[in-house]
């Protein structure tokens, strides 16, 4: 039975009311870090509830951007994004191709091993870092931005190659056939022909690596010291077990996340299209 | 000049497929495989921060043994206090995406697009910021916001990350907050891919709200539901940054969950004991394997029905 | 000059067999077509010929070189899809020298090839535009000067024409016709239309099931078609195919539907004697069949269908279905019409062997 009329206005006022009120205690603590980077002290907040800070002030940013270490860290961010970001760009291309296009024996059998890697590989992080950590020690290159890139390339491979076949897979075969018929080798095929049909999916490959690298913590903090700290490890150093100067925080919480938000919401439909794959074929 | 290729099946079939894969394999499993046997070798010596560089020598089983058997070990309390993470948590967040999906499917409500970009903002800010600003909420007495909402409505505050069991329920929250939006996102894929001519026929039928929830909506959102319990049910079990960034596990460690346990035994104990630290991690993942095969088993049953 | 030679090229997917068994030679300067339904193995024979599939067993020659296991970029073969296969991000002028450019041809010569090609194909004005701002037809150009440009020794065209509206399908394939006869490239062309076929073909090999069934010239395949496959797949009506057995009666044969009897024309009746009491089928085009009083086959007309200047009957006599061409008589439904069949008209095929009784 439909409910109509009046009646049903009343149900739809309703159901926007209450879905507004949920996503406003959603939002709230996304509200709390930008009211906290215009607060005028370093205290979390006043001793009462305060919705918009009196006095607001940009000394958070200020303080950020002039007194901080926040460059050395941006620029250390940006080293190993890059780093990521190209190496899996080159790494996820040439394995989606291969797994779009090629026949060959085991095929089945990488694909489902990928995809189950793709899935699962975050849950041995810790034992991973662990070892990596002691093997990285013997060896003596624990502190290096380039050893992190290579690492947090390596965990993403499965995910983007598995996301950027799936999008190879809609591209005609006829294009690489024509282009082979014209005399291109498969890297010319790829080079000339795969990659700019294929820019919007390497852009998304792309932004997922980058917002990985951008935000990973825990490896960073573990194995990095202070010259090579990148954001998240110079944010979680202004975090004091007593005392934290949640002005400075925020400010710079919000210029590191900025970024992320922006690419996340661009990307987003992919990585739901990638998502819903996954549990049809998984 | 017409060169001849070396009997080939296709030009599609031919060894510069694995050539293509080889490089990405092998990068993957260096540092994702490699370690885990890396792990349990190392798990088997006398590993720590002070030998690390120096000779290091086989234990056999010691670690093992000190691990079960230990008076200062914690392994069953970690991982009870994990069970009960996952036991509270993932019930949680399936029925907090449910209702979010329910709730931002609803054919009652407008501006559907508005409210579902707000829904996945958890999901766009990076876990490790977003947990950050909860603790800054969560913080003690009247300084904490949300100690002060809680007596704009006139309840006592409650000193959250020092005690024992608030830091668990606090853990929950923003685990919750944090999850949910994966949910939501799954649900609603599988939701949107329902046929509405199935609701209708089931209006001209006489079912009501509750009668196709439970006999429409339900059994077809079955199969992904269940993949995302699966997926979150083990995101739970090895959380590590929502106890590590609010407080450490603490207080006093009583809140460590395996992950936390771990790193915490390899990087923060004073004996650095990095191969103590891989035998706890050896059979934490022995567990998180069984958990993974259990939960393929469950997607995979369901598939055949 | 260029030749080719197909010899025993078998294909198999799998348990399919794609192709069986083809043996073929393409004259110099010929346009060849390959015909047959869809699934019929015609694009997987011409993707041999490029060099995209490898045959199972059998070889390839052109101009008796041996290139069944060559790169398809080595054959100097061009090859027109039949989604066209245009880079979308490259203009039509990047399409067309794209195989130079893969062939590290200087910028200069490449520009001079690429104009030349253009006003060959009169779409010089469309140089700068992407396929996406072109249409069906001009797409098509752009493709054929893809392929035009390598000066490749080969032209493989894949349906070519499936995607362009009838219209312009009518005119495009004269204008192909035309252009590889002032080429004088070898071409090899697969389609499914018959009338694309009959119009432009030198020689038409028709297929079947993997099989290349009979090779001749348009007219020499309507008027002599070898067996049932090639009688039923050309023309439009498709050959009216009557099951009965040959009988003899009076030192005469006849073939007997059961229902009517038709006496065997003269050139045939000697090949009769064997045929007696066989299953064969008759052949006999609708254009052969004669409406009028004084036939020998009684027939119920079951349907009408005006083609404009002509009208197609559908008649049924015992268990047959006939079709027959009529300008004049107009006879009414479930009418009685008497018919018969031009002697010169008639086909025997075996039934068992499906092969024309000669």
């Amino acid at each position: 039975m439909k409910i109509a009329g009046p009646q049903r206005a009343v149900f739809s006022l309703v159901i926007t009311i209450l879905t507004v009120l949920v996503l406003i205690a959603v939002v709230f603590p996304v509200f709390w870090i930008i009211t906290t980077a215009i607060r005028p002290f370093p205290t979390i907040s006043v001793p009462k509830f305060e919705l918009i800070p009196k006095n607001a002030t940009l000394e958070g940013f200020r303080w950020v951007l002039f007194e901080s270490s926040f460059f050395l860290w941006l620029k250390n961010s940006l080293i190993v994004s890059a780093i990521t970001v190209t190496l899996t760009l080159f790494l996820t291309i040439l394995g989606a191709y291969s797994f779009s296009r090629f026949r060959f024996w085991g095929k089945e059998s990488f694909l489902y091993g990928y995809f189950i890697a793709s899935q699962f590989v975050g849950a041995f992080g810790i034992t991973a870092l662990i070892a990596l950590y002691a093997f990285l020690a013997r060896l003596g290159v624990i502190n290096s931005l380039i050893i992190l890139a290579l690492i947090y390339t390596s965990g993403g491979i499965p995910f983007n190659t598995w996301l950027l076949k799936t999008y190879f897979d809609t591209l005609p075969k006829d294009f690489d056939e024509a282009a082979l018929m014209d005399g291109a080798s498969f890297l010319k095929v790829i080079y000339y022909v795969f990659l700019p049909i294929a820019r919007p999916a390497l852009a998304v490959v792309a932004l997922f690596s980058f917002m990985g690298s951008w935000s990973e913590f825990i490896l960073a903090q573990t194995l990095l010291g202070p010259e090579n700290y990148t954001l998240p490890v110079g944010l979680w150093g202004l975090v004091g077990r007593w005392e934290t100067p949640w002005n400075h925080f925020a400010a710079m919480a919000i210029l590191f996340a900025l970024p992320i938000v922006v690419f996340f919401i661009i990307a987003q439909r992919y990585l739901v299209a990638g998502l819903a794959q996954g549990g049809i074929k998984g | 000049m017409a060169r001849p290729i070396s009997r080939p099946a296709s030009i599609w079939h031919t060894r510069l497929a694995l050539l293509f894969l080889i490089p990405g394999i092998v990068f993957f499993l260096f540092f994702n495989l490699y370690p885990i046997f890396y792990a349990i070798n190392m798990s088997f010596t006398n590993t720590s921060g002070y030998n690390i560089i120096g000779e290091i020598n086989y234990t056999g089983i010691a670690n093992y043994k000190e691990l079960l058997t230990g008076l200062g070990s914690r392994f069953f309390y970690v991982v009870v206090r994990t069970l009960l993470f996952m036991a509270v948590s993932v019930p949680l967040k399936v029925v907090a995406g449910l209702a979010f999906a329910l709730l931002l499917n609803s054919e009652l409500l407008k501006g559907k697009g508005l409210w579902r970009g707000l829904a996945i903002v958890p999901w766009a800010v990076p876990a490790f910021f977003s947990i950050l600003i909860w603790r800054g909420m969560f913080a003690a007495g009247e300084m904490g916001t949300i100690n002060q909402l809680l007596k704009m409505i006139n309840l006592r505050g409650v000193n959250w990350l020092f005690d024992t069991t608030n830091t668990f329920i606090a853990y929950n929250i923003v685990e919750v907050w944090l999850a949910y939006p994966f949910m939501m996102t799954m649900i609603l894929a599988a939701m949107q891919s329902i046929p509405p001519d199935l609701y209708e026929s089931s209006s001209m039928d006489g079912a009501g709200t509750w009668a196709k929830f439970r006999h429409i909506t339900l059994p077809l959102i079955k199969k992904p539901l269940l993949f995302a319990t699966t997926l979150t049910s083990i995101a739970s079990f090895t959380m590590f940054q929502i106890a590590f960034l609010m407080n450490q596990g603490g207080p006093a460690r009583t809140n460590e969950l395996v992950m936390v346990h771990g790193y915490r035994e390899a990087f923060h104990s004073a004996g650095l004991r990095y191969a103590y630290a891989a035998s706890f991690q050896v059979l934490v993942s022995f567990m998180i394997i069984i958990l993974i095969i259990l939960s393929l088993k469950a997607s995979r049953l369901t598939k055949e029905e | 000059m260029a030749t080719i030679r197909l010899e025993n090229l078998y294909k198999k997917f799998g348990d399919v067999h794609a192709v069986k068994n083809v043996n073929l030679e393409i004259r110099d300067k010929e346009l060849l077509i390959l015909l047959g339904p869809s699934g019929c193995g015609k694009t997987t024979t011409l993707r041999m010929i490029a060099g995209l599939e490898v045959p199972s067993e059998g070889k390839i020659y052109l101009d008796g070189e041996d290139i069944t296991y060559t790169h398809p970029k080595d054959r100097k073969v061009s090859l027109v899809f039949q989604s066209y296969a245009l880079y979308p991000h490259m203009t039509a002028s990047q399409n067309i020298s794209f195989p130079l450019m893969m062939k590290r041809t200087p910028r200069r010569k490449m520009e001079e090839q690429v104009k030349k090609v253009a006003v060959l194909l009169k779409i010089d004005h469309l140089l700068r535009r992407r396929p996406k701002e072109l249409s069906g037809g001009e797409r098509q150009r752009v493709a054929l000067g893809r392929a035009i440009v390598k000066e490749p020794k080969i032209f493989l065209m894949d349906e070519p024409l499936s995607n362009v509206d009838a219209k312009l399908r009518v005119y495009l394939r004269a204008e192909i016709k035309k252009l590889q006869k002032e080429l004088g490239i070898t071409t090899i062309y697969v389609t499914h239309d018959q009338v694309e076929a009959m119009t432009i073909a030198d020689r038409i090999g028709v297929m079947d099931r993997g099989e290349l069934k009979q090779v001749s010239t348009p007219e020499d395949l309507y008027n002599n078609p070898q067996n049932l496959f090639v009688a039923s797949f050309i023309g439009s009506p498709p050959m009216n195919l009557i099951n009965g057995r040959v009988v003899e009666d009076s030192g005469r044969f006849f073939f007997d539907e059961g229902a009517f009897r038709v006496e065997i024309p003269p050139k045939l009746q000697k090949i009769c004697p064997p045929l007696i009491g066989e299953e064969v089928v008759l052949g006999i085009r609708a254009e052969d069949v004669v409406l009028n009083g004084d036939g020998e086959i009684n027939s119920a007309l079951v349907s009408v269908e005006p083609l404009g200047y002509e009208t197609l009957l559908i008649l049924k006599a015992g268990r047959s279905v006939i079709r027959a061409i009529t300008r004049g008589l107009m006879p009414l439904i479930e009418e009685e019409v008497q018919l018969s069949f031009k002697k010169e008209g008639i086909f025997l095929f075996d039934k068992k062997t499906e092969k024309r009784c000669v």
